[in-house]
This record gives C-alpha cells, sequence and structure tokens, in this order.
C-alpha cells in the first residue's frame, strides 16, 4: 500500500513535472537573490554557504510540500483513500516519502548552480554532504508534511505553513547548518555526528508522531 | 450565571489579586540576589518562577492535547486552548523578564541562551497555534489540530534545546544558583514565589476555561 | 448488508447538524434521503463512509463499527458524491487502477468496465480534462471496480446526460438484483420514490 501511494504521486509528478520544476526554479532564484546580496568577501561567503544553502531548502521545501498536498486537495482527491480500508498512517509515510524524493531532486539540480554561484570550493566527500541533505531534508519534510495536513483544509494555508513549520524546524536549521559548516571546513565525521544525531532523531520523532496521528487529522 | 457572581470564584480571584500585591512587594524588597547587579537583579525573582509556569502550562497543553485526542471530550479541548492561552502569556513573560535581566548581566539584551531561546520559539510556535485555531477550518477540525500542534510543539523542546545549547557552546548557560550569586540558595525564595504565581495562574485559568465553554453555549 | 447508525450527533461550528440521529437501513434495502439544503445530507453519507468524523454516537455496518482506527470497517461502504475524490492528475484508467489497489481488487475488470460505462475511448484521457458527465461516469465505474456491498449515492444523477441516466438505471437494477444496500440523495422526490424503497426526509 505504501509503495502504491508513492507510485501515485511519482507518476503524477513525472507527468506534469510541476513540483519538482517549479522547486527547482525557486531554489535557482533564491539563490541568485543571496549571490547578488552579499557581496561580501569571498572567505565570507564561505562562511555563510551552509546557512544559506538552508535557508533555500527550507523555502523550496514549503513550495513543494504545498504542491504536494495540493494533489490530495483538489477535487477532493483525498475522499478516495480517507473513505477506504487502509491505514491512513500509512499514506503519511508515504507522503514523507515522496516529499523526500521530490526535495532531494530537486536539490541535486539546484546545488551545483549554488556552488558555482558562490564560488565555492569543493573540497569535501560527496557523499557525507549527500548523508546530511538525506537526513536535514528527511527532518523538514517529517514535520512538514505534518503541518501541511493539518493545513489541508485551511483558508490560510500558505501563510500558516511557514508560520508554523519555520519555528517547529529551527533545531533542523542549527543542525544541518552546523553539519555542513564542518564539512566544509574539512573537519572528519566523527566532528560533527552529534549533530547528526539531532536531525536523526528529529526525523525518526516526527515521522512516528505523524503516522499515529494523521488518522485525527484528514477527517473532516 | 455570569463568573463573579460565583462566590468562591470571587474570593478565589480577590486572594489572587491580594497575591499579586503581595508577590511583587516581595520581588522588590529581597535584597538583590548580586551586589554588583543592584535592583536589575530582583528581577531573577520573578523571570524563574514565571518560566517554570510557562514551560509547566505548555507541558499543560500536550497532556491536554494527548486526552482530547484519545477521549474525544470537548472539556479537554477548552483546557488545552486555556492552558495555550495563559502558557503564551507567560511566554511572553519570560521573553521582557529576560533581556531586562540580560543586558546588565551580559551587557546586550538578547543573548543566544538556549532557555530563552527555546521560549522564544515555542512562544512564536504557539502563535502559529493560535493563527491555526483562528483560520484552520471549522471548530471541531481546529481543536483537533490544536491538540496536534500543542503536542507537536513540546516534543520540539529537548530538540530546540539540545541543538541550541550546543549551537553556541561558548555561550554559558543561566548562572547556576549559588555560584553566581552572593546569597546561598535561592530555591526557597523560588518556590514560594512560585506557589504565589501559581495560584494566580488558576484563577486565570479559571476566567479562561469560563470564557472558551461559554463562547461555546452562547452559539447553541 | 445492515447498515445501521445509533444515536449519531454531530457539530458544526458548534451547531449541531445531527442531534441523537438514528437510522436502520435493511439488507438490500434502498433509501431515499431527502431534505432541505443544509440538512445534512451529504454530510451524513460522508460520516458513514468514514470521510467526516462524528462527534458521538456509532455507525455499524454489519455489526462492525466505522471507526478510522479500524481500516477493514471500511471495507464493504462506498461513498459516490458530487465533489470528485479522484486525482485530476492521472488519466481514467490510472485512477481506477488507484482505487482498485486500496480496496485489493484486481485490476483485469477495468477495462470492460470503462467501455461499459462510455468511457472506453477516453481511458488515456487524465481526468481534469474529463466533462462533468465524464466525471460522473468515472466515478460509477470506481464503484463498479470496488463493488462494495453498501453504496452511498449523492446527487448520482448530476451531469448524466439522457443515455448516462438510463446506464445509471441499468446499474442500479443490477445492484439491486444482487441485494446491494443502497442510500441515495437527490432533490428529485419522483425519481426517487420510484426507484427506493421508503424515502427519509432530513429537516
Amino acid at each position: 500500500m505504501l509503495v502504491h501511494f508513492i507510485l501515485k504521486d511519482l507518476k503524477i509528478e513525472l507527468r506534469s513535472k510541476e513540483i519538482i520544476t517549479s522547486m527547482f526554479i525557486f531554489g535557482l532564484s533564491v539563490t541568485l537573490i543571496f549571490a547578488l546580496a552579499f557581496q561580501v568577501a569571498p572567505a565570507m561567503i564561505r562562511e555563510f554557504a551552509p546557512g544559506l544553502l538552508w535557508v533555500v531548502i527550507l523555502f523550496t521545501s514549503v513550495l513543494g510540500l504545498n504542491r504536494l498536498f495540493s494533489l490530495e486537495r483538489d477535487e477532493h482527491a483525498l475522499w478516495s483513500w480517507s473513505a477506504g480500508p487502509i491505514d491512513r498512517g500509512t499514506v503519511f509515510i508515504a507522503k514523507v516519502i515522496s516529499a523526500l524524493i521530490f526535495v532531494i531532486f530537486s536539490e541535486i539540480l539546484f546545488i551545483i548552480p549554488f556552488f558555482v554561484f558562490l564560488n565555492l570550493p569543493i573540497e569535501f566527500s560527496f557523499f557525507q554532504l549527500g548523508l546530511i541533505l538525506f537526513v536535514g531534508t528527511g527532518a523538514i519534510v517529517s514535520v512538514g508534511c505534518l503541518i501541511s495536513g493539518i493545513t489541508l483544509q485551511a483558508s490560510q494555508r500558505d501563510v500558516l505553513i511557514p508560520i508554523l513549520l519555520f519555528p517547529t524546524a529551527s533545531p533542523v536549521a542549527i543542525a544541518a547548518t552546523k553539519c555542513t559548516q564542518l564539512l566544509f571546513n574539512q573537519k572528519s565525521i566523527t566532528e560533527w555526528n552529534y549533530w547528526l544525531l539531532i536531525l536523526g532523531s528529529f526525523f525518526v520523532i516526527f515521522t512516528l508522531f505523524g503516522y499515529l496521528v494523521f488518522n485525527k487529522i484528514v477527517e473532516e | 450565571m455570569p463568573f463573579f457572581n460565583h462566590r468562591n470564584n470571587l474570593i478565589h480571584a480577590g486572594i489572587a489579586v491580594a497575591l499579586s500585591a503581595i508577590n511583587i512587594f516581595i520581588v522588590i524588597t529581597l535584597d538583590p540576589p548580586n551586589a554588583a547587579q543592584g535592583i536589575f537583579g530582583n528581577i531573577f525573582y520573578i523571570h524563574v518562577p514565571v518560566s517554570w509556569t510557562a514551560f509547566l502550562l505548555y507541558f499543560m497543553v500536550m497532556i491536554s492535547g494527548i486526552m482530547f485526542l484519545t477521549k474525544k471530550e470537548s472539556i479537554w479541548d477548552h483546557r488545552g486552548l486555556a492552558f495555550a492561552e495563559v502558557g503564551t502569556l507567560f511566554m511572553f513573560l519570560i521573553l521582557t523578564t529576560g533581556p531586562i535581566w540580560a543586558k546588565p548581566a551580559w551587557g546586550h539584551f538578547w543573548p543566544w541562551e538556549p532557555r530563552l531561546t527555546t521560549s522564544l520559539i515555542l512562544f512564536l510556535i504557539f502563535l502559529g497555534y493560535f493563527m491555526l485555531r483562528e483560520f484552520g477550518g471549522n471548530t471541531e477540525q481546529v481543536s483537533r489540530y490544536g491538540a496536534v500542534v500543542g503536542i507537536l510543539a513540546f516534543l520540539d523542546v529537548p530538540l530546540i534545546f539540545f541543538s541550541v545549547k550546543f549551537w553556541l557552546p561558548e555561550m554559558q548557560s543561566h548562572p547556576q544558583v549559588g555560584s553566581y550569586f552572593d546569597s546561598g540558595n535561592l530555591f526557597p525564595t523560588f518556590l514560594v514565589i512560585f506557589s504565589l504565581i501559581t495560584f494566580i495562574i488558576i484563577s486565570t485559568l479559571m476566567v479562561r476555561f469560563r470564557v472558551s465553554i461559554l463562547k461555546q453555549n452562547n452559539i447553541n | 448488508m445492515i447498515l445501521k447508525v445509533t444515536t449519531l450527533s454531530k457539530y458544526f461550528n458548534l451547531s449541531p447538524i445531527f442531534r441523537d440521529f438514528s437510522l436502520t437501513v435493511y439488507s438490500g434495502e434502498k433509501i431515499g434521503l431527502n431534505g432541505p439544503n443544509g440538512s445534512g445530507k451529504t454530510t451524513l453519507l460522508k460520516m458513514i463512509s468514514g470521510i467526516t468524523s462524528i462527534d458521538s454516537g456509532e455507525i455499524q455496518i454489519n455489526g462492525l463499527e466505522v471507526n478510522p482506527e479500524q481500516t477493514n470497517s471500511r471495507k464493504n461502504v462506498f461513498y459516490l458524491g458530487h465533489s470528485v475524490g479522484l486525482y485530476p492528475g492521472l488519466t481514467g484508467q490510472e485512477n481506477l487502477e488507484f482505487m482498485a489497489g486500496l480496496y485489493s481488487q484486481s485490476t483485469s475488470t477495468i477495462p470492460d468496465i470503462l467501455s461499459k460505462v462510455g468511457l472506453g475511448t477516453n481511458e488515456s484521457k487524465l481526468l481534469k480534462f474529463y466533462s462533468q458527465g465524464m466525471r460522473q461516469r468515472l466515478k460509477l465505474a470506481s464503484a463498479l471496480v470496488i463493488d462494495p456491498n453498501v453504496l452511498l449515492l449523492d446527487e448520482p444523477l448530476t451531469g448524466l446526460d439522457p443515455d448516462g441516466i438510463q446506464l445509471f438505471e441499468t446499474i442500479l437494477s443490477n445492484w439491486d438484483s444482487r441485494g446491494k444496500t443502497m442510500v441515495i440523495v437527490s432533490h428529485n422526490l419522483d425519481w426517487l420514490s420510484r426507484i427506493t424503497d421508503r424515502i427519509i426526509t432530513l429537516a
């Protein structure tokens, strides 16, 4: 059933390419604005870069999550499964996984221009950066999917998602930025693994919590 | 029946007002905890008990949320909302008394001290909570959403606290009682003020709780 | 399949829509629901199907409580409403495959069902390009794919052309002969009294 739901989201997205394209272009535009607005010494940009990267990721995630959940809202499509004989918690897990796939994909697309525009040296392990991106994005989308589910029926959802998500995800912003900063400064993974641990526990706690309460959220 | 026509409520409110006056008197007349800081240090007498109460109230929001989601009794929703409203008021007090004390102690109004930062983030999440309750859908839906956000906010507390704590390791935590202050053990004083504040809070909660039920009955 | 609603209460923005409402629909019975706008006809069907929560009371289908925690309880009931409940970004065929997957039904009958409801040539068209009548036909098709024992039909004739109405009535008599329990909401009293066993008017 989990795969059934993920495939459904992927099928819709592969056809319209709407979510990933909009996230990518938005991420690119924000990167451009950052590059233009922070006209400081290259050394200082290097200090700022990890924070900027996660600001871009957080912004694009909000955009992507909003689109991902509007798939369910348009024409009341969610009624197909909210009345169906399935565990709604599974739908939540499926949404987290689809969101993770979409956001990671758009990150892969805009991270290259990010490094090029900000003239950042690439002197670190790609695998470790990938690990940070995966766990950090997972943490953002786990709580993000929960908040998008809550605001699904709200008239002011475009405002409510960032208002609720940004403070809630502030530990992610801190931890992910720290990880990335230490990685960019060529510190070994043993010096920042506790930050990964915070990100990982955030991911796990909110995925489980969402799984437990999603049942109560989708009912009208 | 109007709330204050109820004899017990009136007596309770009267005691609460009297206790607030006594409370203020105690706080002002006690010796400053640190001679170098003078009277500014006295705000510490109120800051610490207020913080305890605020976190206790937010903890109660979570408990009410869990009770509401499991038992579906609307009384827990009213309780949760009353705890959230009074709790947010007290969070605001932390955010004002904290900087007043921080200025003479650290030389600037906003030290990114873990506890103060956690309070700020929780305060922001709860501003979102009230927005959600206002714009999130129909009354029955936002009760459920409010319960979920109340639990979510408190689940976030340890994550926020530890990430802020590790974020700036050079930032000292609150000076621990006894090591920083001239006078010995402040704990008994805090406890006295804490109990006075708790009494005031119960009175406030009763009013808020009553208002929220009256609102519901009025519509029917 | 007996459908039993006991002392159901539902509030919307604190005002009651249902207060201690009870209803029993016996196995194989066809019930018509009628009443003015805002009387809660659609809400009742959505509560029975599990889309909308109930504040108190109980809904049972064949002795099993409809309850969000028990996924099996919603297996035998299907709500065919006037809002779509299908994905605009999927084709007709894919939507039906998705529904079949949800209810663990085989997908092999889908092409037959699509041509039966007159959508045989449109199966690869995205739902968002369907007209109102075509969407209604696709919803009928999803009811046929799922083949539930309790059918909740909310204004099933909306947007259907005369051919479509004829098709619907054929399907209806087929369901009837197979002993399906049905609750039908309509404003058209004449039509309702012709096809149902009894009519309940909600105030």
